[in-house]
């Protein structure tokens, strides 16, 4: 018998297969919409945090890194949250990071490789904690290369010590020669129509070392980890030019403190947060309207035939089970499609900077299938209550 | 031999409440094995609500319904679901058939519910559909056959799983007069086989061809001797 239960369930989702591409379609829809929604609030809530927490002379802005891939490594950014935030008591500063780029403690530093153009030894000079700024002598070495290092890898480096970058053709000797102090102000100027930041240089990580240019350093995956944007000042007119104006603070230059920078994140984070409910609400809608309605439509048009079923002998236990086969196909098939499409638009799309969360999935997935369910459910109950042989008649 | 036995049977729609309707008063009946029973009555009289009792589809009543000896109301929900599908047939007034089903879908619907094998199914839908001789139209969908083809497909289906009794809703109701003689030829031969027939109806002519008619006024019923 339950075989055959099973059989008539399968047939039934088949024979209703564009309501039930429909209805997958907007399941599908209503879930990215809300992780996507939900993942951007709890992205704000969480910089928002941060930025709170902060002194405004020590501060830090954090967002997450793109284009996470979703489920996979849903866990490993809760935890590193988790942790960041459990240490953050400890942390003096962090600069400038537009892009958390998470260290995987014990296994590997995440280190950007920057490259620094000779030409350009006379006119950029960031301060330095520790050492020496590039010099045209200490560049001519073939055993080493000297680099500079950001202030956060001075936990793990001293000037004169040796640095060995492994995960590409060759290994690559470097040799500390300086240590950037801490940044407490970020520098952005416009020229030319194009706005850059000099906190650009260490936007992927905190990790950061300053070498001259040397393309064979400038790898996309270093160590197995993907490393930052290249900042090259090759042009030399413009990037003279822009040093100029840089170096003038004038007019066309100005500088973004700590504190204005908070402010702005505040008021880019509500206005966030405003366009995430109203996609959240957008989606409930649909949901309840979308999903609701089209389930339970189409339970009346399946009326008669169930109430034939319960005439010839169905009875309401199994009525159920059919239900219960249909849903749970229907509603695998749409998780399996979300986790893909969410999957795909994550990992494909280059502006998607989205919190992706696996807890979000499943608390959005089961809420559209409480949805789903308690439709059905009243329903089954709503033509429980009439007799068969009216809705056969209704029907007929 | 009694095979159907109703005593003191009363059903009240919306019981205690102001809008209450006393739809079956004290009815009792007995009809026995083999026999083509007529129940007549205008409409409002009570006839579907007796036919709703007697098909086991309507369990809210008081007093005691006997199928076989058996009190209905001590029976669980699978056992009325069984004896629904194997010892009674349903035949309704407008065929009560799927439309955008082919024929041998809906014959077939009782027999995903019995014992019956998968594949033994399209067989035994054949056979019946050849008793009728209807079997060239089992793969049309009916929606295409005609009021007559139709109410020979709701035949088949309630005689699918060989029941004893086979209760029918206005029957003939849909039908023009030739189709309607064709249709109580139908289940007179249905009769003669051995099958009980028990028919609901507001035609008086139906009486005719039965063994027993009954007669249902607002909720009473008294026999009619033929």
């Amino acid at each position: 018998m339950i075989y055959k239960i099973m059989l008539l369930s399968y047939k039934k989702f088949i024979e209703t297969k564009l309501l039930n591409i429909f209805l997958i379609v907007q399941i599908v829809i209503v879930i990215v919409v809300l992780n996507i929604s939900i993942g951007k609030i709890q992205h704000s809530a969480f910089v928002t945090g941060i930025v709170h927490q902060s002194e405004i002379t020590k501060a830090y802005y954090v967002a997450p890194r793109m284009n996470t891939r979703f489920g996979l490594e849903a866990g490993l950014i809760n935890k590193e949250f988790d942790q960041l935030f459990a240490s953050l008591e400890n942390i003096e500063s962090i600069e400038a990071i537009n892009k958390l780029s998470f260290l995987i403690p014990e296994v590997a530093l995440d280190i950007a490789v920057m490259s620094y153009n000779p030409n350009m030894i006379n006119r950029i000079h960031l301060p330095l904690s520790a050492g020496n700024w590039f010099t045209k002598e200490s560049m001519d070495h073939n055993d080493f290369t000297p680099v500079i290092i950001s202030h956060s890898l001075s936990e793990y480096y001293q000037v004169g010590d040796f640095i060995t970058l492994h995960g590409m053709s060759r290994s690559h000797k470097l040799k500390v020669i300086g240590i950037l102090d801490q940044q407490d102000y970020y520098l952005s100027f416009q020229a030319a129509g194009d706005f850059m930041c000099i906190d650009e240089i260490f936007d992927r990580g905190k990790n950061v070392i300053l070498c001259p240019e040397k393309p064979e350093l400038l790898s996309d995956k270093l160590g197995g980890y993907e490393q930052g944007k290249l900042i090259y000042f090759d042009e030399k007119t413009q990037a003279e030019k822009n040093i100029e104006e840089l170096s003038s603070l004038k007019e066309t230059c100005y500088i973004n403190s700590i504190y204005e920078m908070i402010v702005n994140q505040r008021e880019t984070n509500r206005h966030d947060v405003i366009l995430q409910l109203v996609h959240i609400a957008i989606a409930v809608v649909l949901a309840l309207a979308g999903i609701g309605g089209t389930n339970a439509l189409a339970f009346i048009f399946k009326e008669k035939e169930f109430a034939l079923y319960f005439m010839c002998g169905l009875r309401w236990k199994w009525c159920v089970f059919i239900v219960a086969v249909k849903n749970i196909i229907l509603l695998i098939l749409a998780a399996i499609l979300s986790f893909v499409v969410l999957n795909y638009i994550t990992t494909r799309s280059p502006s998607m900077e989205v919190l992706y969360n696996s807890n979000n999935f499943i608390v959005t997935f089961f809420v559209l299938c409480s949805i789903y369910l308690l439709t059905s459910l009243s329903s089954i109950l709503r033509m429980y209550k009439k007799s068969p042989i009216s809705i056969i008649r209704r029907w007929d | 031999m009694s095979i159907l036995k109703l005593c003191q049977v009363n059903r009240t729609y919306n019981e205690n409440k102001s809008s209450e309707v006393r739809a079956l008063r004290d009815i009792n009946m007995e009809i026995d094995k083999g026999e083509m029973v007529a129940i007549l009555g205008p409409s409002g009289s009570g006839k579907s609500t007796l036919l709703h009792i007697l098909g086991c589809i309507d369990a809210d009543y008081h007093g005691t319904y006997l199928l076989y000896d058996e009190n209905m109301t001590m029976k669980s929900d699978k056992e009325i679901a069984n004896i629904r599908n194997k010892k009674l047939g349903f035949v309704l007034q407008e065929y009560g058939l799927l439309l955008d089903k082919t024929v041998l879908e809906n014959v077939s619907i009782p027999l995903w519910f019995s014992d019956c094998k998968i594949r033994y199914i399209k067989n035994k839908c054949l056979v019946i559909l050849k008793i009728l001789g209807i079997q060239d139209y089992y793969n049309k969908k009916v929606n295409e056959l005609s009021g007559g083809q139709k109410q020979r497909v709701a035949i088949a289906r309630a005689l699918v799983n060989d029941p004893d009794i086979i209760l029918a809703d206005e029957p003939t109701g849909a039908l023009d007069q030739t189709t309607s003689e064709e249709i109580m030829e139908e289940l007179r031969k249905l009769n003669q086989a051995g099958k009980t027939i028990i028919i609901v109806t507001h035609d008086p002519r139906i009486s005719e061809v039965c063994t027993k008619t009954f007669h249902i006024v607002d909720g009473t019923i008294r026999l009619i001797p033929n």
